[in-house]
C-alpha cells in the first residue's frame, strides 16, 4: 500500500534540493575566482616595480581620466574601496564603456615599470 | 603806559616758546594740530590772599565794586595758552605770546636752580601776618600797629626767597611816611604863614581907619578958618607899604600852599606807581601788601588810582569804572590764586607720573607767578627730572628742524618711560613713516643701479635725503659707490667666480655694486640682472610662504617654496625656509619626494601614482597637478 506522505515529502524536498545545488554552485563559483588576489596598495606604493607580473583583482570607481595615450589607451584615475587613488591603464583593446563615477570589477596586471593595466573591468 | 603794560604781560608770557619742542609734535608730527592747554582747576583761596576777599562790602565802596567786577570779568574757564598761535588768554584778553629767547633762557635757569627752602613756611608765616593785620576789616588801624607791621617787614627780608621785595616795600612806606612828615611841616607853616597874612591885614585896616579919622577932623577945622579946602597926603605911603606887605605874605601862602599839595600828589603818585609796577613785575604778594599798606596810610579820595588807570580799565572794560588801589589787590589775588592752583596741579600730575603735564602746567604758571614764593620752593629733585625733559623737548625742535629722526626716536623711546602722558606714539609713527619711505628710496637707488640707470640713482637718492637727511644708509650706499669707484676690476672678478659657483644669493645682495662697477660690460650686466630678478622672484615666493605660515596653510607655504626650487634649487635662504618648514608637512614632502625622485628616474608609473597619493594629501597642491600633467602621458612606455 502506497503511503499518504510520500507525495509530501517529495515537494519539501525538491525546493531544499533546488537551494543546494544553487548554492552550491555559488561556492564553486567563488572558488574558482579566488586564485586572483586583491590589488595590494601599501605593497604597492613601497615598491611599485616588486609587484611586476602579478595579476590581481581590484574593485574600484573611476575617477577621471589622467590622459590619453595614442595607441596604448587612457590612463585614468581609480580610488579603490579603501578610498586609496591611483592611477591605472585603460587599453584601448579592452572593449569596455568606462565610465567615471562608476564602479568596477577588474583584473589588472602590474607592468614591468609599475604601471597598472587592466586586463578586464566589469560593473558591479 | 598801557603799551608798557601789555608789552610786559606779553614778555612774561612768551614762555610758550618753551613748549617748542612739544610744538614741533603739532607741527611734524602732524599729529596734534592745534593744541591748547586748558586753564588750570581753580583752588580754594587761603592764606594772604584771601584777605581781600573777606573785605566788608558794605564798609569799603571800592573793594566791593572791585571783588563784584573781578568776578564778572574773570572768567577764568576761558583762561588758555594757545603754543599754536603763540596768544594766551588770561581774564578775557588775548595777549601775543611771541617768542622770547630771554624767557626761555629764565624758564631754563629757573628750572636749574637748586632751591633753598630755608624756613619757607615761617617766611609765608611772617607775610600771612602782615596781611592778616592790614586786611581791610581792620580800617582803623592806629599808626603804631602799621608801623609794626611794617618792622616784620624787614624779618621777612632776611629770607632768601623774598628776594628783598619786602625791604622795597619797607622802603616804600617809609618815604610815604616822611613825604607825610613834609607835608605836616608845610601845613604848619602854612599856618604860620596864614596868622602873618591875618596880622597884615589888621595893621592896614588900623592905617585906614586913622587915616580916615584924622583927614575928617583936619577937614572939619579947616571948613571954618578957609573956604578953599585941600586934600591932606600924609599917610598914603604908610598905607601902600602896609598893602604891599600883605600881598606878599597872600603870595608867599599860596606858594606854601601849592608845595605842600605837591609833596602829598608826589608821595601818593610814587606809591601808586610801585604798586603797579610790582603788578607789572608779576611780584604780586608784594603788590598785595604794598596795596595793604597804601590803603592804611592813605584814605579817602586818596584811594582813587592817579597812576595805571588806562591798563586797569583794559581789564576792567566798564565805562564808569573807578579804579582804587584796591583794585591792585584784587588783580594780584586773582593772579596768586591762579599760580597756587597751576602749582597744585604741577605736583599732582608730577606725582601721578605725568612729567609732561607737569612740565606744561608749570610753563604756564611760570608765565604768570616767575617770582611768586610757591615756584621759588618747587622741589629741585622735581626741576632736575622737567629740567631734562624740557631741555629734551628743545631738541626735538632742532632735530626735528634738521630731520633727524633716528636721534629723535630715541629720545621719543625715552620719553615712554620719563614721560609716558607726552603723546610721542603719534609723533614716533610719523619717524618710522618718514624713515621708511627713506629706506624705500634707497632701495629704489640700489635697484636703478643694479640696472645701470645712473640718473635714476640720483633722484632716488635725491628723495631719500629729503625724507631722512641722516639715513645711515644713503652713507652706506655713499661709501659703496665711492669704494666701488676705485675697484671695480675687483669686483668684476668677485662676480665672476660668484658666478661660477652659482652663488646668486650673494651675488644679488652687492648687486648696486656689481652694476656700477660692470656698467660697462653688457653681458655681465644681463647676467646680473637675471639674477637679481630671479632673487626677487625667490624673495617674494617666500615672503608669499611665510604669509601662508602665517595663516597655518602650511601646505600652501611649502609648494611657494617648492615652485620657488624650480627658480634656483641652491639657493641657501630658500633651502633654510624650506627646512624650518618641512617638518610641519612631512607627509605631504616625503611622498612629493618620492614622486620627484621617480620621475626623475624615469619611473613614470610610479611617479604618477606618488603625485597621485601626495595630491591626497594636499588637493590644492601645484606641484602635484603639475607633476601629474607631466608624467601621466609617459604612464606607459
Amino acid at each position: 500500500m502506497r503511503s499518504k506522505t510520500t507525495p509530501i515529502i517529495i515537494a519539501i524536498m525538491i525546493p531544499l534540493i533546488s537551494v543546494a545545488v544553487a548554492l552550491a554552485l555559488v561556492y564553486f563559483k567563488k572558488s574558482a575566482s579566488d586564485g586572483v588576489s586583491a590589488f595590494p596598495y601599501s605593497d604597492y606604493m613601497a615598491s611599485p616595480k616588486n609587484l611586476s607580473g602579478n595579476v590581481y583583482s581590484l574593485k574600484a570607481e573611476l575617477e577621471m581620466q589622467l590622459s590619453r595615450i595614442p595607441s596604448k589607451g587612457r590612463v585614468v584615475s581609480v580610488r579603490d574601496e579603501k578610498r586609496h587613488k591611483f592611477a591605472v591603464l585603460i587599453p584601448d583593446g579592452l572593449d569596455v564603456n568606462a565610465q567615471t563615477k562608476q564602479r568596477y570589477d577588474m583584473d589588472v596586471k602590474v607592468g614591468s615599470d609599475g604601471e597598472i593595466i587592466v586586463c578586464s573591468m566589469r560593473k558591479y | 603806559m598801557k603799551r608798557t603794560f601789555f608789552s610786559i604781560f606779553a614778555a612774561f608770557l612768551s614762555v610758550s616758546a618753551f613748549s617748542q619742542g612739544a610744538h614741533w609734535i603739532q607741527q611734524q608730527g602732524a599729529a596734534v594740530q592745534s593744541q591748547t592747554v586748558p586753564a588750570a582747576p581753580q583752588a580754594a583761596d587761603s592764606g594772604v590772599s584771601s584777605v581781600s576777599a573777606k573785605a566788608p562790602a558794605g564798609g569799603f565802596f571800592e573793594s566791593a565794586t572791585g571783588e563784584r567786577m573781578a568776578d564778572k570779568i574773570f572768567d577764568t574757564e576761558k583762561d588758555s595758552f594757545d603754543l599754536e598761535d603763540g596768544t594766551l588768554n588770561w581774564k578775557g584778553k588775548t595777549f601775543n605770546i611771541g617768542n622770547s629767547r630771554m624767557v626761555r633762557a629764565r624758564f631754563e635757569r629757573y628750572l636749574s636752580m637748586p632751591v633753598d627752602t630755608q624756613n619757607f613756611n615761617k617766611y609765608q608765616g611772617i607775610l600771612s601776618e602782615i596781611a592778616a593785620r592790614l586786611s581791610a576789616s581792620n580800617d582803623n588801624l592806629p599808626d603804631e600797629a602799621v608801623r609794626a607791621c611794617w618792622s616784620r617787614l624787614f624779618d621777612a627780608a632776611e629770607y632768601d626767597v623774598d628776594g628783598q621785595s619786602s625791604l622795597t616795600i619797607a622802603n616804600l612806606v617809609y618815604l610815604a611816611w616822611r613825604m607825610r612828615g613834609e607835608y605836616d611841616v608845610a601845613k604848619m607853616e602854612e599856618r604860620e604863614q596864614m596868622a602873618a597874612v591875618k596880622e597884615a591885614q589888621f595893621k592896614a585896616k588900623e592905617r585906614a581907619e586913622f587915616m580916615e579919622y584924622a583927614s575928617d577932623k583936619i577937614a572939619k577945622m579947616n571948613s571954618s578958618k578957609n573956604a578953599s579946602t585941600r586934600k591932606r597926603t600924609e599917610g598914603t605911603a604908610d598905607i601902600a607899604y602896609r598893602v604891599q606887605d600883605l600881598q606878599k605874605e597872600v603870595v608867599e601862602l599860596a606858594t606854601k600852599n601849592t608845595f605842600r599839595e605837591a609833596t602829598a600828589t608826589k608821595a601818593v603818585l610814587q606809591f601808586q606807581s610801585q604798586v603797579l609796577a610790582f603788578l607789572i613785575e608779576r611780584k604780586f604778594q608784594q603788590a598785595q601788601i604794598a596795596s595793604m599798606f597804601y590803603r592804611h596810610i592813605y584814605r579817602g579820595n586818596v584811594q582813587e588810582m592817579k597812576v595805571g588807570n588806562d591798563q586797569l580799565k583794559d581789564l576792567f572794560p566798564v565805562s564808569n569804572f573807578v579804579a582804587t588801589v584796591d583794585t591792585f589787590e584784587n588783580v594780584a589775588t586773582e593772579a596768586r590764586k591762579d599760580v597756587r592752583d597751576g602749582m597744585a596741579a604741577v605736583n599732582a600730575l608730577y606725582d601721578s607720573g605725568e612729567t609732561y603735564g607737569a612740565l606744561q602746567r608749570l610753563m604756564e604758571t611760570f608765565a604768570i607767578g616767575e617770582f611768586d614764593p610757591l615756584l621759588a620752593v618747587f622741589p629741585y629733585e622735581k626741576k632736575k627730572v622737567l629740567h631734562k625733559l624740557y631741555r629734551d623737548m628743545s631738541a626735538l625742535k632742532s632735530l626735528s628742524d634738521s630731520r633727524d629722526w633716528g636721534t629723535m626716536e630715541k629720545i621719543l623711546e625715552e620719553f615712554e618711560k620719563v614721560a609716558p602722558d607726552f603723546p610721542s606714539k603719534e609723533a614716533l609713527a610719523k619717524i618710522r613713516a618718514a624713515q621708511r619711505i627713506s629706506e624705500m628710496h634707497v632701495m629704489a637707488a640700489k635697484q636703478a643701479a643694479a640696472l645701470g640707470k645712473p640718473d635714476d640713482v640720483k633722484k632716488s637718492l635725491a628723495a631719500a635725503m629729503e625724507a631722512w637727511p641722516l639715513n645711515p644708509s644713503i652713507a652706506d650706499f655713499n661709501a659703496d659707490l665711492v669704494g666701488l669707484a676705485s675697484g671695480a676690476s675687483k669686483y668684476i672678478q668677485k662676480f665672476d667666480e660668484l658666478l661660477a659657483r652659482k652663488n646668486y644669493r650673494e651675488i644679488a645682495a652687492e648687486a648696486p655694486e656689481y652694476a656700477i662697477a660692470m656698467r660697462q660690460d653688457a653681458e655681465r650686466s644681463e647676467s646680473l640682472k637675471k639674477i637679481v630678478v630671479k632673487m626677487s622672484q625667490i624673495d617674494s615666493l617666500i615672503a608669499q610662504a611665510e604669509e601662508f605660515e602665517k595663516q597655518n596653510n602650511k601646505y600652501f607655504a611649502w609648494d611657494l617654496l617648492d615652485g620657488a626650487r624650480i627658480i634656483d634649487p641652491q639657493d641657501p635662504k630658500l633651502a633654510l625656509a624650506l627646512a624650518r618648514l618641512a617638518p610641519e608637512v612631512s607627509d605631504y614632502v616625503k611622498m612629493l619626494g618620492r614622486a620627484k625622485n621617480a620621475e626623475d628616474a624615469k619611473d613614470f608609473a610610479a611617479a604618477l601614482n606618488y603625485y597621485l597619493a601626495a595630491q591626497e594629501i594636499f588637493p590644492a597642491s601645484r606641484s602635484c597637478r603639475l607633476g601629474i600633467e607631466r608624467v601621466a602621458p609617459k604612464y606607459v612606455k
